[in-house]
C-alpha cells in the first residue's frame, strides 16, 4: 500500500505536469483573441505597417475568423511620385483560412508551406491622397508561404504567391464611380513580385449615380515598365464604349509624374446595325453601313481635353425610319453619298472630372462644340441638379444640314434640303432623355415627294392609285414653345401629278390634275399649330391657322383641335376657297373629256372622325364654266356614213357659273343641290339650251340601290319657258329613268322652229306635262299633253302656186290656217324609243279672212320620227363640218 | 340678183299692204295713229307693234289684232317671195319707220327710244 502511495505522488506530479503543459497551449490557443494584436503589433515593430484587428475568433484547425482587420502603409516617394502615399486597407467579416504541409525532411530548409486563403464580407482600399476608395464586396485573396525554421524555433515566412482576382469590385471617386471591375492580381516571387499583364476590365462608369455612356472598357496591363520610361503606366490593347459604340486604341501611357496621358481612340468600322437603337423592335429604325471615327484625347488635372474629333460614315451608311408595316419611309445618309461623309468633325471638348461645384456634373462637359452636318453644335456647360438628380444641358445648332440627308424611299426618291438651327435644351436623369422647350428653325426645301406617300393619299390598291407625281416646296419652319409655325411657304406639283377618282369598275371616273406649270399649288403658306399641354396627357394637336394662295385663289382652314379621344367623337373644321383655279384641272376619263375653266370659291364644312367624314351644307360657286363631252367608241366609219348613217352618240355639255351646296353623310349619301347660269347639250340630233337650271341630287341615300341617283325639285328656263321634274330616280347602272317633264310658259314659236319648217307662225305659250321613259339611252314618250296656256294666232303661210297644187281640202286648211286665231289648242305626243312618233292637235278658233271669220275646228295628226327628223335638220351642218375635216386632212 | 329682186318685189306689195291698212282699220274705238301719237303703242324693228316701257295697257287689244293683221300678211308675202317672216317684217319696218312723225316710240335691237325730229 506504502508502495503504491509513494508511487502515485511522483505520477500526480507528473500528471499535474502534463496537465499544466497542456493547459497552457490550450489557454494559449483560447486567450489567443486577446493577445494577437500585442502579437502583430510586437511582430511590426520598426515596420511602415500598422494593423489592427478586433473580433478575432478562436483559432479552428484550418482557420480564424476576424471581424475586422485595419491595415495601413506608406509607400514612399520616388522619382515618379512626388508624394508619400498612405494605403489604408480594411477587410470586414474576414476569414484566414490555411492549409500546412510538411515539404521537405531534416535536410531541406523549408519545414512547411502554408496556403493561406483570406476571404472577407468586405474588402476596402483608400489610398491617401488619390481618395479613391476601391471596394470589394467578395474578395478571395490567395497566398502562398514557406515557413522555414531559423535558428532554432523561430520561423521566417517567406511569401512565395499572392493571387487575388478581382471581380465586380468598384472604384468611387466623389461622384464617379467604376463598377463591374474585373482583373486578376497574380504576384509571385519568382517573377520578381512583378504583376505580369493581365487584362483590367471596367463594365460601367457612372456619374452621380446615374449611369454614363462610357462603359465597357478593357485594357491589358501589367506592372513591368518600360526602363526608358520608368514613370509611364503601360496600358496596351484598349478599347471601351462609347455611346455603346466601341473604340480603342492600341496604348494608352500614363504618365504617373505629371498625371497625365494623351492618346487617340479610334471608332473603326463600327457597323451601324450594331448599335442598340438599331435592334429594339418596338423602334422604327434600323440602319446600314459603318461609321469610323478617331478621337484625341488629353487627360492632366482632372480634365480630360478632346482635340479635333470627328465622325465619318461610310458609304451605304444611314439611318433608316420605317413605317408601320415595317417598310422604309425616311433615310438619314451618314455617308459620302451626300457630299461629305463627315457627320461630327473638329469636335472639341473640355470634360472635368470631379468638379468641386456641387452643381457641376462628375463628368462636367464645360465646353463642347462640333461641327455637324456642316454647321455647327455647342453646349452649353453641363449642369447638375442634386437634388433631383438630373443633368440638364443645352444644345446651341446652327445650319446643321440634316435635312440635305433625308431621304424620302419611295420611287421616284424624294430629296430634303435644309439647314436647321435652334436650341435644344435636354435633361437627363431616371425618366431617361427628355427635350426642353425646343426652339428650332428651319427652311426645309423638298424634292419628288411621291403625292401618294402623304398621309390620306394613299391607296390599298397599287393599281388605282388616288394621287399620282411628287411634289416639292420650300416650308420656312420654326418650332417653339409646342408650337409649329410655317411662314410664307411654297409647294408645287410636278407635271403630271393628280388625284383620281374611280367608278365601281375600278376605272378612272375623273380627276384633278394639280400639276401644270401655270400656277403653282400652294404659295404663301401660312400655318401655326401647337401640342397642348406639352408634357401632359392626353396630348391635343391644335391647327391654329392654315391657310394659303391656293392656284391663284385664297384657301383657308378653320382652327382645328385633334385628339385621340376628339378622332371618336368628330374633329370639326372648315375649308374656304377663294377664287381656286381648280376647273381647268378638273379631267374626265374614258368615254368622257373635260374642258373647263375658271376659279371656284367656297365653303366646306367637314367633320372627320374614326369612321369617315361628313360635310354639312357646303358651298362652292365658280363664275367660270365649260363642256364637258362624252365621247362613247363608235366604229371608223366613212365620210358617206357619216353624212347618212346614224348620228354618233357625241354630246357636249356645257355649262357656266356652278353653283353647288351640297352635305355628306357618313355612309356616304350626298344632297347636292345645284344652280348653273346655262346648261347646253349639243349633239348630232341638236342643241337644247336650259338657262338657269337648278334642283337637288341626292347620291347614295339608298344603300339597296347604290346606282340610283334621284333629281328632285329640277326646274330650268326653256326656250324663254320653265322646264321641271318633280322628281326622277336614274339608275346609272342600268341607265333607267321615269318621269313626268313639266312644261310652262314656252313660246309656240319656239316648238315650231324646232320642226326646222319656215313656214309656220304662231303666238301664244303652251304648257305641258310629257312622261318620259328612259331605258338605256332610249327615250320613249307616252300620252304626253302640251296645250296653250291662252289664245293666240297660228299663221300656215302657203305660196299661190301651193295653194294651187293642193286639193280642196288641204287648200281649205290652207285658206283657215292663213291667219287662225285660236281660242284653244290642245296636243298630245307619243313616242316610241325608236323615233316613231304620233303628235295629234286640236285647234278651235276662227280666221277673220276665211269663211267671214266663222269658228273652226281643226284636227291634226302628225306622223313622223322624231329622231330621223332631229338628224335630218341637222345634215347640213354636219356636211360642213365633215367637208371642212377632210379638207384639213387633205391639206396635212 | 336673186335677192335683190325678191326685195324689190316684197317693196312693192309692202306699199300696197300699207294701203290697205289705212282702209282696214277705222272700226277701233283707238286707231293706230291716235295710239302711237299717244305713246299709247310703237313700232317695233321687227315689223310688228309694242307697247311701249311704262305705258297704259290701254292699246293692248289694238296691238295684238294689228299684229295678227300684219303677221298673216308679211307670212304671205314671205311665202310668195321664199323669205322669212322675220325678214319681210325687218323690211317693212324700214318703210314704217320713215313715215312716223317725230315723238313716236320704236323699238331698235330691243331698245325703245321716241324717234327724233
Amino acid at each position: 500500500m506504502e508502495e503504491k502511495r509513494r508511487i502515485s505522488a511522483p505520477k500526480l506530479i507528473l500528471a499535474a505536469l502534463l496537465f499544466l503543459a497542456l493547459l497552457v497551449p490550450v489557454s494559449a490557443w483560447l486567450s489567443f483573441p486577446w493577445y494577437v494584436q500585442a502579437i502583430i503589433d510586437r511582430t511590426l515593430q520598426g515596420k511602415p505597417f500598422h494593423i489592427r484587428i478586433s473580433g478575432v475568433g478562436i483559432p479552428g484547425p484550418s482557420g480564424i475568423g476576424f471581424r475586422r482587420l485595419d491595415v495601413s502603409f506608406t509607400t514612399p516617394a520616388d522619382s515618379c511620385v512626388s508624394s508619400p502615399t498612405t494605403w489604408r486597407l480594411s477587410v470586414s467579416g474576414g476569414k484566414l483560412g490555411w492549409c500546412i504541409k510538411n515539404t521537405g525532411g531534416k535536410t531541406v530548409p523549408a519545414l512547411f508551406q502554408a496556403d493561406l486563403r483570406l476571404e472577407a464580407d468586405s474588402l476596402k482600399l483608400n489610398p491617401d491622397p488619390a481618395h479613391y476608395i476601391f471596394h470589394d464586396s467578395r474578395p478571395k485573396i490567395d497566398m502562398k508561404l514557406d515557413i522555414r525554421r531559423r535558428n532554432g524555433l523561430s520561423l521566417e515566412f517567406l511569401p512565395v504567391s499572392i493571387a487575388y482576382a478581382i471581380d465586380s469590385a468598384s472604384v468611387t471617386r466623389e461622384k464617379l464611380r467604376l463598377s463591374g471591375i474585373s482583373y486578376g492580381i497574380s504576384l509571385t516571387r519568382s517573377l520578381n513580385w512583378q504583376q505580369p499583364p493581365d487584362t483590367l476590365r471596367i463594365a460601367r462608369l457612372y456619374s452621380d449615380s446615374n449611369i454614363s455612356p462610357f462603359g465597357n472598357f478593357r485594357a491589358l496591363f501589367g506592372s513591368k515598365r518600360d526602363p526608358l520610361k520608368p514613370c509611364t503606366l503601360l496600358l496596351s490593347s484598349c478599347s471601351v464604349d462609347i455611346f455603346a459604340m466601341q473604340a480603342d486604341s492600341d496604348a494608352i501611357e500614363y504618365d504617373l509624374k505629371d498625371e497625365s496621358t494623351r492618346f487617340t481612340l479610334r471608332l473603326a468600322e463600327i457597323p451601324l446595325d450594331s448599335l442598340p437603337w438599331f435592334h429594339a423592335p418596338e423602334r422604327p429604325l434600323r440602319a446600314t453601313g459603318k461609321l469610323s471615327g478617331s478621337i484625341p484625347i488629353e487627360f492632366r488635372d482632372s480634365t480630360v481635353l478632346v482635340r479635333n474629333a470627328m465622325l465619318t460614315g461610310e458609304r451605304e451608311a444611314r439611318v433608316v425610319f420605317l413605317d408601320k408595316r415595317k417598310k422604309s419611309r425616311f433615310s438619314i445618309d451618314l455617308g459620302e453619298e451626300s457630299g461629305s461623309k463627315d457627320i461630327l468633325s473638329n469636335l472639341n471638348a473640355t470634360i472635368v472630372l470631379n468638379s468641386r461645384n456641387n452643381n457641376q456634373a462628375g463628368i462636367g462637359i464645360k465646353h463642347l462644340s462640333t461641327l455637324l452636318f456642316g454647321g455647327t453644335l455647342e453646349m452649353a456647360p453641363l449642369l447638375f441638379d442634386p437634388l433631383k438628380s438630373e443633368y440638364s444641358l443645352s444644345l446651341e445648332m446652327k445650319d446643321v444640314r440634316l435635312l440635305d440627308r433625308l431621304r424620302y424611299h419611295d420611287a421616284p426618291k424624294g430629296a430634303f434640303k435644309g439647314a436647321i438651327s435652334g436650341t435644344i435644351p435636354l435633361t437627363y436623369g431616371k425618366k431617361g432623355l427628355v427635350p426642353g422647350n425646343l426652339r428650332l428653325s428651319s427652311t426645309a426645301s423638298f424634292s419628288g415627294i411621291p403625292l401618294r406617300s402623304i398621309p390620306g393619299m394613299s391607296s390599298n390598291r397599287p393599281k388605282q392609285p388616288f394621287a399620282d407625281g411628287t411634289i416639292s416646296g420650300t416650308l420656312p419652319i420654326e418650332y417653339a414653345n409646342s408650337s409649329l409655325r410655317i411662314t410664307n411657304g411654297t409647294i408645287a406639283a410636278t407635271k403630271g401629278s393628280a388625284l383620281f377618282f374611280y367608278d365601281k369598275e375600278n376605272r378612272k371616273l375623273f380627276s384633278v390634275d394639280l400639276g401644270t406649270p401655270k400656277s403653282t399649288l400652294l404659295k404663301k403658306l401660312n400655318a401655326a399649330a401647337s401640342i397642348k399641354p406639352p408634357d401632359g396627357k392626353p396630348r391635343q394637336f391644335i391647327l391654329n391657322s392654315l391657310s394659303a394662295t391656293a392656284l391663284d385663289g385664297n384657301m383657308q382652314v378653320s382652327p382645328l383641335t385633334f385628339s385621340p379621344a376628339d378622332f371618336d367623337r368628330g374633329i370639326p373644321f372648315s375649308v374656304q376657297l377663294d377664287n381656286v383655279n381648280m376647273l381647268e384641272r378638273f379631267r374626265l376619263h374614258g368615254d368622257f373629256k373635260a374642258s373647263l375653266k375658271g376659279a371656284l370659291s367656297g365653303n366646306l364644312p367637314v367633320i372627320v372622325n374614326r369612321k369617315g367624314f361628313t360635310i354639312s351644307n357646303a358651298r362652292l360657286h365658280s363664275t367660270g364654266g365649260g363642256t364637258i363631252s362624252i365621247r362613247p367608241p363608235a366604229p371608223e366609219r366613212t365620210a358617206t356614213e357619216r353624212i347618212f348613217g346614224a348620228p354618233a352618240q357625241d354630246a357636249d355639255f356645257m355649262f357656266s357659273a356652278p353653283d353647288i351646296r351640297f352635305s355628306r353623310r357618313i355612309d356616304g349619301s350626298t344632297d347636292i343641290d345645284f344652280t348653273l347660269q346655262e346648261l347646253q347639250r349639243k349633239t348630232a340630233g341638236g342643241e337644247l339650251n336650259l338657262v338657269t337650271p337648278k334642283g337637288s341630287l341626292a347620291l347614295w341615300s339608298d344603300r339597296k340601290q347604290p346606282d340610283v341617283a334621284t333629281l328632285t325639285n329640277f326646274s330650268a328656263v326653256f326656250f324663254d319657258g320653265t322646264v321641271g321634274i318633280d322628281r326622277v330616280d336614274y339608275d346609272m347602272g342600268k341607265k333607267t329613268a321615269a318621269t313626268t317633264l313639266k312644261l310652262n310658259n314656252i313660246p309656240l314659236q319656239k316648238l315650231l322652229d324646232l320642226q326646222g319648217t319656215k313656214k309656220i307662225y304662231a303666238t301664244g305659250t303652251i304648257q305641258g306635262s310629257i312622261p318620259v321613259t328612259m331605258t338605256d339611252q332610249y327615250i320613249e314618250i307616252n300620252d304626253g299633253a302640251m296645250n296653250a296656256e291662252s289664245n293666240g294666232q297660228i299663221i300656215y303661210a302657203t305660196s299661190p302656186e301651193e295653194r294651187a297644187a293642193a286639193n280642196q281640202g288641204l287648200r281649205t286648211t290652207y285658206e283657215a290656217l292663213s291667219n287662225f286665231l285660236y281660242v284653244e289648242l290642245l296636243s298630245s305626243i307619243s313616242m316610241a324609243p325608236d323615233g316613231k312618233s304620233l303628235i295629234t292637235i286640236r285647234l278651235k278658233g276662227n280666221n277673220p279672212d276665211f269663211q267671214a271669220g266663222r269658228p273652226v275646228e281643226l284636227n291634226l295628226n302628225v306622223e313622223q320620227n322624231l329622231l330621223d327628223l332631229m338628224r335630218s335638220l341637222t345634215i347640213p351642218t354636219n356636211v360642213e363640218q365633215i367637208i371642212s375635216e377632210k379638207a384639213l386632212k387633205s391639206g396635212q | 340678183m336673186i335677192g335683190s329682186f325678191v326685195r324689190s318685189a316684197a317693196a312693192k306689195t309692202i306699199v300696197l299692204l300699207m294701203l290697205s291698212f289705212a282702209v282696214a282699220i277705222p272700226a277701233f274705238a283707238l286707231d293706230l295713229v291716235t295710239a302711237r301719237a299717244q305713246g299709247l303703242a310703237g313700232e317695233v324693228d321687227n315689223g310688228l307693234l309694242g307697247i311701249p316701257p311704262g305705258a297704259a295697257s290701254d292699246a293692248a287689244g289694238l296691238v295684238v289684232t294689228i299684229n295678227n293683221q300684219r303677221r298673216a300678211e308679211y307670212a304671205k308675202i314671205a311665202a310668195q317671195n321664199n323669205l322669212s317672216l322675220d325678214v319681210v317684217g325687218t323690211m317693212m319696218f324700214e318703210k314704217i319707220y320713215v313715215r312716223l312723225p317725230a315723238g313716236t316710240w320704236v323699238q331698235v335691237k330691243g331698245q325703245w327710244k321716241k324717234k327724233g325730229g
